[in-house]
């Protein structure tokens, strides 16, 4: 296991669309071990492949309702409202107010290749849609009105 | 060290016999450091090799037995952490364990007297000497000299290259500042080359940048022919000769508006610029199965930008594919310069009136480089300058010096 660097915007991959994995094998394995390793030692809520330089749809969340590995992750469902106020580990020393879906469903595959369901809501939620933007080369700080200096 | 020797062996045999080339006959082969050694190493030095062993040997043994000296003499000469007895033992048990123990105290006595040095290489003054000291065939120095003179060829065949790879940034997915700023974050050496890439090493964060599509390995004469070629607009571009597909992806970075036909006379060679492009994200790269020398009337007049980087005999790589020597000889270039004019006749043909077309090969000589330059003005066409950081009136020539490949591009309009 490694640790990896963290791109900073404006880095021109944070922008990018990411392409579905299609080979669930060793080295997604160590993508998604290195990913963990990366965000315990940043001490963040989720991480994004493509924050790491790879254009993988993958992205692994970390809250207090556990630890999910997210790959190909589709958003299903969504309901209800929430503000709060989001950072990024590749928006160092910024944070902002984002609205998001309270409650949502997402499909994702594990690690494994295996299907698997998600109904989170709260922070988690929040957590969840974020990563998930980071994906399609989103980041929050397109959908907040306030970002602000820590 | 036997095993190694068995393994160099093996790939020598199919790279002697088969002609196979020695980058292709390592594909997927798990090689260890010191096999992959001994292979570079007695292709490096194959003309000064066989002229060791001719002073030694009256008569050729068959080639097995013949390619297991050439390995004993490299080791013997050029590796020096492993004594002059071990290797002879171990070629000689080597020897045994392919079946050729009848030979074992032959490969034992010769190998001998090269440890021993009984035989003596030509002294500087002496007409072969550069040829087995550079260890390059004589025919290759001779036409060297008489093409480019004294002075060029010495510092040709001094030059040491260089231990980096090439490689370029992906415009659609980075840019190089951004590139660089993730090597220094990882403390990997890097150095801008004059083409505009980037000299670094294989690591695992080049491999996985590479993976991404974010850089991808292109030699800066490869870099330089696109430039050369300068594409932009809602255009039509060409690449007649296109496997595996690096200049065609550049092109269509240059020019994302543009559709860039990318040609290519093997199946499996049209399916690596198919993986190439998707690697590297360019949708506008369209691989098509396609012979240059065969005239096809639907591209007549039809495209604004041909790039016709022929087929040719590649003598300006012969660091990179040491084995050049051994693939083809000397009268390769008048036959793969009939080639290059059939394919010159097409192109010319498929440009738009106004249209631009850039010329290049990977070879050093005038039959494949200028004489065809000449051949396409005698068809109308007109030099044009190059936007590269080099002076030119429209034709460049490189020799194969540290980071470059020899190399030839010439820019036309119609």
């Amino acid at each position: 296991m490694a640790k990896r660097i963290i791109l900073q915007s404006p880095d021109p991959i944070l922008s990018k669309k990411c392409r579905p994995v299609e080979v669930f094998d060793e080295k997604l394995h160590v993508l998604l071990d290195d990913m963990r390793e990366t965000l315990e030692d940043a001490d963040g809520a989720g991480l994004a492949a493509p924050q790491v330089a790879v254009l993988k749809r993958v992205c692994v969340v970390s809250t207090e309702e556990g630890y999910f590995e997210l790959v190909n992750p589709e958003l299903k469902a969504a309901s209800g409202e929430q503000t709060g106020v989001e950072g990024c580990l590749s928006v160092k020393g910024k944070y902002g107010t984002v609205t998001r879906a309270e409650k949502i469903t997402v499909v994702a595959f594990d690690r494994y290749g295996k299907k698997k369901k998600y109904k989170v809501e709260g922070f988690t939620a929040r957590a969840f849609q974020h990563e998930m933007d980071h994906l399609d080369g989103v980041l929050y700080t397109s959908k907040c009105t306030d970002l602000k200096d820590e | 060290m036997k095993e190694h020797i068995r393994a160099a062996h093996d790939l020598l045999v199919r790279i002697y016999s088969d002609r196979t080339y020695a980058d292709r006959a390592f594909d997927g082969e798990d090689t260890g450091a010191l096999a992959a050694r001994l292979v570079y190493g007695v292709l490096e030095r194959d003309t000064e090799i066989e002229y060791i062993l001719s002073r030694l040997v009256n008569k050729r043994p068959q080639k097995a037995v013949w390619i297991l000296l050439k390995i004993g003499v490299y080791a013997l000469l050029y590796i020096d952490n492993v004594p002059d007895y071990a290797i002879v033992s171990e070629c000689v048990e080597a020897a045994k364990s392919m079946g050729k123990g009848g030979a074992s105290g032959f490969v034992n006595a010769v190998l001998q007297s090269v440890a021993k040095r009984r035989y003596t290489l030509p002294a500087p003054s002496q007409p072969e000497y550069l040829s087995v000291h550079y260890s390059k065939p004589q025919w290759f120095i001779d036409r060297f000299r008489a093409e480019y003179g004294e002075q060029k060829l010495l510092a040709v065949l001094e030059d040491k290259g260089t231990d980096f790879v090439h490689v370029r940034v992906n415009t659609r997915l980075s840019t190089q500042e951004a590139v660089v700023k993730l090597l220094e974050a990882h403390a990997q050496e890097y150095m801008p080359s004059a083409a505009g890439g980037l000299l670094t090493s294989v690591t695992p964060l080049v491999k996985s940048l590479f993976r991404e599509g974010v850089i991808t390995y292109q030699s800066p004469s490869s870099v330089l022919a696109v430039k050369a070629l300068a594409p932009g607009g809602r255009t039509d571009i060409l690449d007649l000769c296109s496997a595996p597909g690096g200049k065609a992806v550049y092109c269509s970075e240059l020019a994302p508006a543009a559709t860039v036909t990318a040609c290519d006379v093997h199946p499996h060679r049209v399916r690596l610029i198919k993986s190439y492009a998707e690697r590297m994200h360019a949708d506008n790269v369209k691989p098509v199965l396609s012979d240059a020398t065969v005239f096809d009337e639907r591209w007549e007049g039809r495209f604004d930008f041909v790039m016709a980087d022929v087929p040719c005999s590649c003598f300006g790589t012969f660091r990179k594919h040491p084995d050049v020597f051994l693939q083809r000889g000397e009268e390769a270039i008048a036959k793969l310069a009939a080639v290059q004019r059939a394919i010159i006749d097409n192109a010319v043909r498929y440009l738009k009136p106004g249209g631009v077309m850039v010329y290049s090969t990977c070879t050093l000589f005038g039959e494949e480089n200028e004489d065809n330059a000449e051949y396409i003005l005698k068809k109308g066409l007109s030099l044009q300058k190059m936007p590269v950081p080099f002076d030119n009136d429209g034709t460049l020539h490189i020799l194969p010096k540290g980071e470059w490949d020899g190399f030839f591009i010439a820019r036309f309009t119609k």
